[in-house]
């Protein structure tokens, strides 16, 4: 499986690869697409800002314009009485409903008349503006008052030259309630707008007791900047929120016109743009690395598949191969061994004849002749047997007859049949008859061989025991001798279909490999099995028959059984013998 | 007396050898395996050898390619089971082939023809 894994591992390597440089570029453009969203949002606020301070400089510039006329229009205020000189200043603050009063003083800062009874004789010479106003002659604006009411005003004052040639000043008191209102409409959203006043005072805010403390915010950064004439923005963490503060300058005043909005509200869209962004850039990695997953799953299994097939199809071949070498191998072995045997009780039968007639028979060679053409015949019925048993085994033609037996009458039998020659033989029974199920013959056939496997690769005289045992519900029927044994490298071919071990072969030992294989599958066949066990090459060994026992039927009813053939590899061929129906 | 070494693993055919040649009067000396065959060559010095071709361990191909190197120019008569004999024989250049099972008196004639 290590080769079928790494397919999807490869094919994961090769998305990776490729999507790689796609994700840094898309996540790029993300980047900078939030860059451009917070620039935006910095360019939005600036320009508030920079609106404001348009606003409140036009503001002032028309205020002071007016201011401007009204001191034309006072040159003659000396002559005049200060009711009338109050009359005329009462029409100056019609011209806007922002004056909120005016006043004419000299040029010692007492004010000559107002357009409040209270205001004449005030003497306002200690009011930095108007020492400004006398010292530039050029028009001011006082630093922000805050009424009573909270309500921010600020005080312009103009020069004004009497007709004596002496200097004097026109003063009005302008309230920035529309001014709030047109700063502050221009704004959309959470942002806050502020004017700041020379000295550092807040005068708008929609935060009105801000207003009304006249806050001081001339140590903040934003107006620090704009003061040096900077337009810009700053973001600053002020109460635990941050903040994106853009500042511009009022010209010449000195005053300043923040706009302030939380950092997550002006940066919504670069937020929503970098969400958004990391939200597709993460989707298609994830559709991608999917697609992969699922991708490199069809191709495992296909690849698989293929896998498969080319090791099926080479397992078929070498199946084929093997069956063609076993066949062929098996044909010049069966000739030699079917041969061989026959050759003998014809060749014996043709001496015997030959002899006979020349009246030069011996009683020792006819005892001989007789010796070999017996047990040739008893081999070559035995191979025919077992040949005759792989093909109904291989055709699946085999049938069981079962009865209720007697296991030692079986093994009796079999010990009759099997050539065991020059070997004492040892049986070691119980003293209760075991009964089994089985076909008796084909028990005896199992019994035979293994006997007379056991004779045939043991020393002449050494002992072959038989022990008859019942463990749990089966019946064991083990043949040990004290023969070659078994190498262990053979120990797993030694069922297999004319397998002989390498050692049996070596020791000019005859037989066709078939013995064993026919065993164990008519001990199978029984619902049993049959095992091989040494301790090593020319230690002996031990083959155990299993059997199940006898299930107890009343009678000994015959019962066929089929045999269903086993797909088996190296099974060379069937082996063709039909019997007339 | 010509002199016969039969080189045979199967004892049954090796005695059915043995006493036909004997009653042919042919001298005759017995090997149960090639190796013991090619052993008993110097001391035996055979007229013919009678070969079975399949044998474990040593085969008779085998034997007979070792006779030739061991300089022992001998005319041969293979004996086997397998119909592959006749090709087996001339490869060899044997001066006979008996197929098994075999009629004992077409055994005698070919041996007695390779013999000469």
């Amino acid at each position: 499986m290590g080769v079928v894994m790494s397919q999807r591992r490869r094919l994961f390597v090769l998305l990776l690869a490729v999507t790689a440089p796609l994700v840094v570029l898309a996540a790029f453009f993300v980047v900078i697409s939030v860059q451009e969203a917070k620039d935006r949002a910095r360019q939005e606020a600036t320009a508030i800002a920079r609106a404001g301070t348009l606003a409140t400089d036009s503001f002032f510039a028309g205020h002071i314009r007016t201011l401007n006329a009204i001191a034309l229009n006072m040159t003659d205020a000396k002559m005049l009485s200060e009711p009338e000189l109050r009359e005329r200043l009462l029409r100056g603050t019609e011209t806007s409903p922002e004056w909120d009063g005016m006043s004419v003083a000299g040029l010692d800062g007492v004010i000559l008349a107002g357009s409040r009874e209270t205001s004449a004789g005030t003497d306002l010479s200690d009011r930095s503006y108007l020492q400004q106003l006398f010292a530039t002659g050029r028009p001011v604006v006082s630093e922000g008052l805050i009424s009573i009411e909270g309500d921010p005003s600020v005080l312009m004052a103009t020069p004004l030259t009497f007709e004596d040639g002496t200097q004097g000043a026109v003063i009005g008191q302008v309230k920035l309630g529309t001014l709030s209102a047109a700063l502050t409409e221009s704004l959309t959203l959470e942002a806050r707008v502020g004017l700041i006043d020379a000295a550092g005072q807040t005068l708008i805010h929609p935060d009105r007791a801000r207003v009304a403390a006249l806050l001081n915010v001339s140590d903040r950064p934003e107006v620090i900047a704009a003061r040096a004439g900077e337009i810009g923005t700053i973001e600053v963490e002020r109460d635990g929120t941050n903040l994106l503060v853009a500042s511009a300058p009022v010209s010449r005043l000195g005053w300043v016109v923040t706009v302030a909005e939380g950092s997550s509200a002006a940066y919504a869209e670069a937020n929503a743009i970098a969400l958004r962004g990391s939200f597709f850039v993460v989707l298609a990695v994830a559709a991608v690395f999917m697609g992969g997953w699922f991708l490199g799953g069809r191709l495992n299994r296909s690849y698989e598949a293929m896998h498969e097939a080319q090791l099926a199809e080479a397992f078929a071949r070498e199946r084929a191969e093997t069956a063609l070498r076993s066949r062929d191998e098996f044909i010049s072995i069966a000739s030699h061994e079917l041969r061989n045997p026959v050759a003998a009780i014809r060749g014996f039968g043709q001496l015997m004849q030959r002899r006979l007639a020349k009246g030069a028979l011996t009683d020792k060679d006819l005892r001989d002749y007789i010796d070999n053409i017996a047990t040739s015949g008893a081999y070559l019925s035995r191979l025919v047997e077992d040949l005759l048993s792989v093909s109904r085994l291989e055709g699946g033609r085999l049938e069981l007859l079962r009865q209720d037996v007697d296991v030692m009458a079986v093994i009796d039998r079999a010990v009759g049949e099997a050539p065991l020659t020059g070997h004492p033989l040892r049986v070691m029974r119980p003293d209760d008859p075991i009964e089994a199920h089985v076909d008796a013959d084909r028990v005896t056939q199992i019994l035979v061989n293994l006997l007379e496997n056991a004779a045939k690769y043991s020393p002449d005289g050494s002992e072959i025991l038989v022990e008859v045992g019942l463990r749990g519900g089966e019946v064991h029927v083990s043949v040990t001798d004290q023969g070659i044994g078994l190498p262990e490298a053979d120990l797993a071919r030694l069922f297999a279909p004319f397998a002989r071990a390498a050692n049996a072969r070596d020791a000019n030992i005859p037989g066709l490999g078939l013995g064993l294989y026919v065993s164990r599958r008519l001990a199978e066949a029984h619902g049993g099995s049959l095992l091989a066990a040494s301790a090593g090459e020319g230690l002996g060994s031990t083959f155990t028959l299993v059997l199940p026992r006898s299930v107890g039927r009343q009678s000994a009813e015959l019962e066929a059984q089929k045999v269903q053939p086993v797909d088996e590899p190296g099974t060379p061929f069937e082996l063709v013998e039909r019997a007339p129906a | 007396m010509s002199r016969i070494l039969v080189v045979e693993d199967d004892a049954a055919i090796r005695r059915l050898a043995h006493d036909l040649l004997v009653d042919e009067g042919f001298e005759v000396f017995m090997a149960e395996t090639g190796q013991e065959g090619l052993d008993l060559l110097p001391e035996c010095q055979p007229d013919l050898v009678l070969l079975d071709l399949m044998m474990p361990t040593m085969d008779g191909a085998t034997f007979a390619r070792e006779m030739e190197q061991r300089h022992h120019a001998l005319p041969v008569v293979v004996l086997s089971g397998s119909r592959e004999i006749f090709d087996t024989a001339a490869e060899l250049g044997a001066a006979g082939a008996i197929l098994k099972p075999f009629d004992i008196d077409e055994f005698v004639q070919t041996v007695r023809r390779a013999i000469g």
